[in-house]
This record gives C-alpha cells, sequence and structure tokens, in this order.
C-alpha cells in the first residue's frame, strides 16, 4: 500500500538503529552483571576478617565447613550475598513493574504501602500471633515471616487497587494518595504493636523497621529467595505488555494486551516477592524507586532493558549498602534501610528537581 | 460484511452517551463521523473499538460480537488513533511504534520493513531516534500515527487475502497538526481505503469531511441525525441543524462559496 514511497537505504537505517538499541541494552545489561559478579566476590573477601580471593574460591568451590574461614565465607558471607541478590533484584524490578503499570515514575513499593503493609503483618505475628496461637506459628516455621509478610504485603496492595479505581477506571493519583493513607495505617498499627510489645519484641521489631540482612541463616533465606526470585523471574515476562501500558491503558488494549488480566498479574507478583523480601530483611526504602530511574537514565524507557536492569541494579545496590553496613563500625552492624535511603534519599531530591531532564 | 454497530445505546451513571446508534465502516471506504462536543462520537468509536461494551444493541466485525473476539484478536485486525496522551518516561519515537508490531509475529526483515513503510507514510522517519516526551504535539501524533498504520500493515501478498479485512479508527487525528500534516494524514486514509481498509475518522471540519470522506454520519447528543453518502449528507442544512449554527456559516465550514469576500485594503 505504501512499498512506493520507501527507499532501500531508509529501512536499512531502522535496521541500523534497531541494532544500536539492541546493542546498547546488551552492553549495559553486561556491564552490570559483571559489576554484580566483581562485587558479589568483594563482599565474600571483605568483612572483620579479610580472606584472601583465593581462600573465598576454594570454600565456595569445596564447599566444606572444616576450617574457620570456611564456615565464615559459607555460612555467613555467602547467604547475605545470596539475599542481598535476591532481594535487592526483586525489590528493583517491582518498583520498575509498578512505575509501568501506573505509569507514574514515582510509584514504588515502599510508596504505595506494599512494605509497610508487609512489616505491619510481620509485627502482628510476632507481637500477636505469639500469643494467640504459638502453634499455628510453630507449624509454619521459617515459612511463618514470609507467608505473613506476603499477605500484608498482598493486602495493601490489595487496598491501593480497590480505593484507586473511579468509574471502573483506575486513576494513579487516587492510587497513590490511597497507598500514602494505607502506608500511615500501617505504621500507626506497627507503633501500637510496638507499645504492646515487650522488650525482645521491641527489638525485633525495630530490625524490621530498619531493614537488616543479618539475619541470614540458609535455612531462613532460602524459601523467601527462592520466592523472590520465582517471582522477579515471572515478572521479567511483562516486559512487551508493559511497554504497552505506558501508551496508556486504552491503547495498551487496542495492542492485544489483556490490562486487567496484567495488572492482577504485576500485583501478585510484586506482593508476593516483595513480601517475601521484607519478610526476612525488613523494610528497605528507595531501592524499588530508584533503581529503575538509574536504568532509565541509563538506556531509556524500553521495559525489555527496565526490568531486568533494575533487578541487577537493584540487587548492586543492596549488596553495597550491606558490605558498607557490615565494615562500617564493626562489631555493630548498621541497619541497611538506613543506608539506601541515605543513598537514596538525596538521589530521590536530585531526580525530583530534574526530573524534566531524566525524563527527556 | 463491516465493522458495525447496530442500534447501540450506552449508558454510564444514569446518563444515555448513545441513543440506539447504527453505524457502518465499510471496507475500502472512508467514513467520517461530524458532530459537537458531547455528540457521543469519541464513546461511539470507543465502541467500535472494542473497548466499550454496549448497554444494548451490538457492536460486530463480519456478524461476530466484539467482545466475543477478544482483544488479541481484534487488535491484529484494527488499529486506533485516539487523541494522544502523555507518556512520561522515555521511550524513543522508534519504540512507541514499534509497538504496532506487538501483535503480530513477523519475521525481522518483515518488521523492519513495515516500520520503515509506517514512518515513512506518516513522515516521521527523521524523528526515529528521538524521544518521545520531547517531540511537539504534532510531531506526537504523527508519531502515534505510524504506530497505528504498523499495526494493520501487511507482509505484501497478505494485504487482500479474504476475510482479512482491517479497519483505522481515528479519533480527531487532525486537531494539533498543521495544515500539511492535516491534509497528509487524510491523504493516507484514502490511501488504505484504496487498498481495501477500512477507515473511520471522528473529525470537527466539514470541509475537511466533505473532501475525503466517501460515507458521512452527523451525530449529536447521542444520536445520528443523518448519516449515508458523503455528497448527500455534507449539505450546508444538515451542517447547520447539527452544529446549531446558521446556514451561511454550514456553507463556510462545509468550504462552499458564501459570496463572502475580504474586504479592500484601504
Amino acid at each position: 500500500m505504501m512499498a512506493e514511497r520507501v527507499i532501500p537505504h531508509e529501512r536499512a537505517g531502522f535496521a541500523d538503529l534497531a541494532c544500536r538499541l539492541r546493542g546498547a541494552r546488551r552492553t549495559l545489561l553486561a556491564s552490570l552483571t559483571i559489576c554484580l559478579g566483581l562485587m558479589s566476590i568483594l563482599a565474600l573477601t571483605i568483612g572483620p576478617v579479610s580472606i584472601p580471593f583465593e581462600r573465598v574460591l576454594a570454600a565456595v568451590i569445596g564447599w566444606n565447613k572444616a576450617d574457620q574461614t570456611e564456615i565464615i565465607v559459607l555460612s555467613i558471607r555467602l547467604p547475605r550475598v545470596v539475599l542481598a541478590l535476591a532481594a535487592g533484584a526483586v525489590l528493583g524490578l517491582c518498583g520498575a513493574a509498578l512505575q509501568g503499570l501506573f505509569r507514574n515514575p514515582l510509584a514504588d513499593p515502599g510508596l504505595i504501602g506494599v512494605a509497610t503493609g508487609g512489616a505491619f503483618m510481620v509485627a502482628l505475628s510476632i507481637v500477636v500471633m505469639s500469643a494467640v496461637a504459638p502453634s499455628l506459628l510453630a507449624e509454619l516455621g521459617p515459612y511463618a515471616l514470609p507467608v505473613f509478610a506476603s499477605l500484608g504485603s498482598f493486602a495493601a496492595i490489595a487496598a491501593v487497587y480497590a480505593l484507586g479505581r473511579r468509574n471502573g477506571a483506575l486513576s494513579s493519583a487516587d492510587m497513590l494518595l490511597a497507598g500514602i493513607a494505607i502506608n500511615a495505617m500501617a505504621a500507626s498499627g506497627i507503633g501500637y504493636l510496638t507499645f504492646l510489645s515487650t522488650d525482645e519484641q521491641l527489638r525485633t521489631l525495630t530490625f524490621w523497621m530498619l531493614g537488616s540482612l543479618s539475619q541470614s541463616a540458609w535455612e531462613q533465606i532460602l524459601p523467601a529467595a527462592a520466592l523472590a526470585t520465582a517471582c522477579s523471574l515471572a515478572l521479567m515476562f511483562n516486559a512487551h505488555a508493559l511497554n504497552a501500558c505506558l501508551l496508556g491503558e486504552r491503547e495498551a488494549r487496542y495492542l492485544g494486551v489483556d490490562v486487567d488480566r496484567l495488572k492482577q498479574r504485576i500485583i501478585i507478583l510484586s506482593g508476593l516477592g516483595v513480601g517475601a523480601a521484607v519478610a526476612v530483611t525488613g523494610v528497605i526504602g528507595f531501592i524499588g524507586l530508584v533503581a529503575p530511574h538509574i536504568v532509565r537514565l541509563m538506556a531509556g524507557a524500553d521495559h525489555r532493558i527496565v526490568l531486568p536492569g533494575s533487578a541487577l541494579v537493584g540487587a548492586l545496590i543492596l549488596l553495597i549498602a550491606d558490605s558498607i553496613a557490615r565494615i562500617a563500625v564493626p562489631p555493630a552492624e548498621l541497619p541497611i534501610g538506613i543506608l539506601t535511603s541515605a543513598i537514596g534519599a538525596p538521589f530521590f531530591l536530585w531526580l525530583l528537581k530534574t526530573r524534566r531532564s531524566a525524563i527527556q | 460484511m463491516t465493522l458495525e454497530l447496530r442500534d447501540v445505546s450506552y449508558t454510564i451513571g444514569g446518563k444515555t452517551l448513545l441513543d440506539r446508534v447504527t453505524i457502518a465502516v465499510p471496507a475500502g471506504k472512508i467514513t467520517i463521523v461530524l458532530g459537537p462536543n458531547g455528540a457521543g462520537k469519541s464513546t461511539a468509536l470507543g465502541i467500535l473499538a472494542g473497548d466499550l461494551r454496549p448497554s444494548s444493541g451490538e457492536a460486530l466485525l463480519y456478524g461476530v460480537p466484539l467482545a466475543r473476539l477478544g482483544h488479541q484478536r481484534l487488535a491484529k485486525r484494527r488499529a486506533v488513533l485516539t487523541q494522544s496522551q502523555s507518556i512520561e518516561f522515555p521511550l524513543t519515537a522508534y519504540e512507541i511504534v514499534a509497538l504496532g508490531l506487538l501483535p503480530h509475529h513477523w519475521s525481522e526483515a518483515e518488521q523492519l520493513q513495515a516500520l520503515a513503510e509506517s514512518f515513512a507514510a506518516a513522515d516521521v522517519a527523521h524523528l526515529a531516534a528521538r524521544s518521545y516526551p520531547t517531540l511537539s504535539g504534532g510531531e506526537k501524533q504523527r508519531v502515534q500515527l505510524a504506530r497505528s498504520l504498523a499495526q494493520i500493515w501487511r507482509p505484501s501478498g497478505q494485504g487482500a487475502r479474504q476475510g482479512d479485512v482491517r479497519y483505522l479508527l481515528l479519533d480527531e487525528p487532525t486537531a494539533s497538526l498543521d495544515l500539511k500534516h492535516q491534509v497528509s494524514i487524510l491523504d493516507r486514509c484514502r490511501d488504505l481505503a484504496q487498498a481495501g481498509l477500512g477507515v473511520l475518522c471522528v473529525l470537527h471540519d466539514p470541509g475537511l469531511a466533505r473532501r475525503y470522506a466517501n460515507f458521512a454520519v452527523l451525530m449529536s447528543r447521542g444520536r445520528v441525525l443523518t448519516c449515508g453518502a458523503a455528497q448527500t449528507v455534507l449539505r450546508p442544512d444538515a451542517i447547520a441543524a447539527t452544529f446549531d449554527i446558521d446556514e451561511d456559516h454550514a456553507r463556510a465550514a462545509l468550504s462552499m462559496d458564501t459570496g463572502w469576500k475580504p474586504s479592500a485594503a484601504p
């Protein structure tokens, strides 16, 4: 119909452009992966006791907890690194997916109450469930907190979603405002539970609110890391649909995307994923907000790069923050939420001030 | 054998936006819908596109209710150009247009051909590498047009296959365009209609309608006032009645001679 209008070199130009965009995407993902690999090795070597690289490698390959060094690497540092990777990745990815779904660059699992909702349920299970239904907690064992945190996150995100509906259409502004309200409600609930708690419970609660990767024994982190990783992988498959959503919900539907299904899927996956991460690490702020923006600044808004890129950047930020947390004030540890927010908040402010350039 | 609304009413929140509307979009023709603000034009287009479900009556493609076809199958058959929405994320124009390929599973060579032809037809090839949010309103509209064209593109030789009539629905596509691109977007519509596609276009300018329409539909307050062949529908009295203006203005709107001359310079 329009074939006569196209000259061959134009088509070649588009092939070139497509190639360049794809090449840039691959380069970024490859360099992020390399950084993450190097940082993981670094995180295994540094700490109160410095362990040389070849011993770390020998310990990981041999998987033999014979001497003290090997125990430090395999039972203390490796699970932390695994947790940092899984939790950072799922936080970054959920942030990217929610921002895409809401078509709002300020959406984030923290801002819309997902993390606080999870923390509230964890607080509830620590303070109330332990008194009311201790057998249920014992039954669930190491899965108890991830399960409760996921339920809380899921309930928060479902509430935000239901409250954000107006005349059958979702309003981003309503949803964010509802999220802030849910956040406040969950926070006040946590405050009340804090008031009720014993000294020991209080310490555990404080740990949740500030976040830390220090309680990472293998049996605790494996179920959570597995769930977070599964959710991350499942979220990756929604890149095309999320791209279409950037045009607008109606436009996405016109392109054949079942938007309602997509929303359900993203919400269930981010509720479960963030819930699982929050359950083991406590509330870790700003990664979900900041990681996708870093990727967009570097490589544009195509979700085929934003989703995997945010996962890598999120994992990288959390790994760096955790390494600083471990070595900053030995033998004590800084809560990690302090570090990610201390790095994340100024970045966020800078982002607000320069939003135009970040977006264009 | 068309895309059509049969006796469709649409009520939301107790307000009737469409009242027993019947519109057909025949293949190979341009059908233009005209009417004042709030006439229900966009609602009718939303129902024809399968986005809204009629409260009563039927929206059909080849006799099959649109709801039964589902979004994915509809996406392969028709593209919709809405009044452009802002996008807050830094996608390139290329990435926006490439979204039009989403419903299809074409080879890479076919995809590139589709993109190159669509970019050229919408006159935006030079904008491909630009970030969409930095484009002007008219440029955005043309990039969105290119995306719609990519969606209804077909690999050569498959265009006229039996039962594969495609449809393009446009909601005030000329609103933010300069004169050259207003004419050129409607020229593209005419090309598409000549290639056998069904085109439905909501317009505000009766003059443009008169030049391009094969069929015209005049709507007001949720009803179809008149419809039929463009030359019989687009007459000054009908336009005057539809838009509630006097016939002199209607003649001017239709770009007909009104006998009015600019006064000579003193």
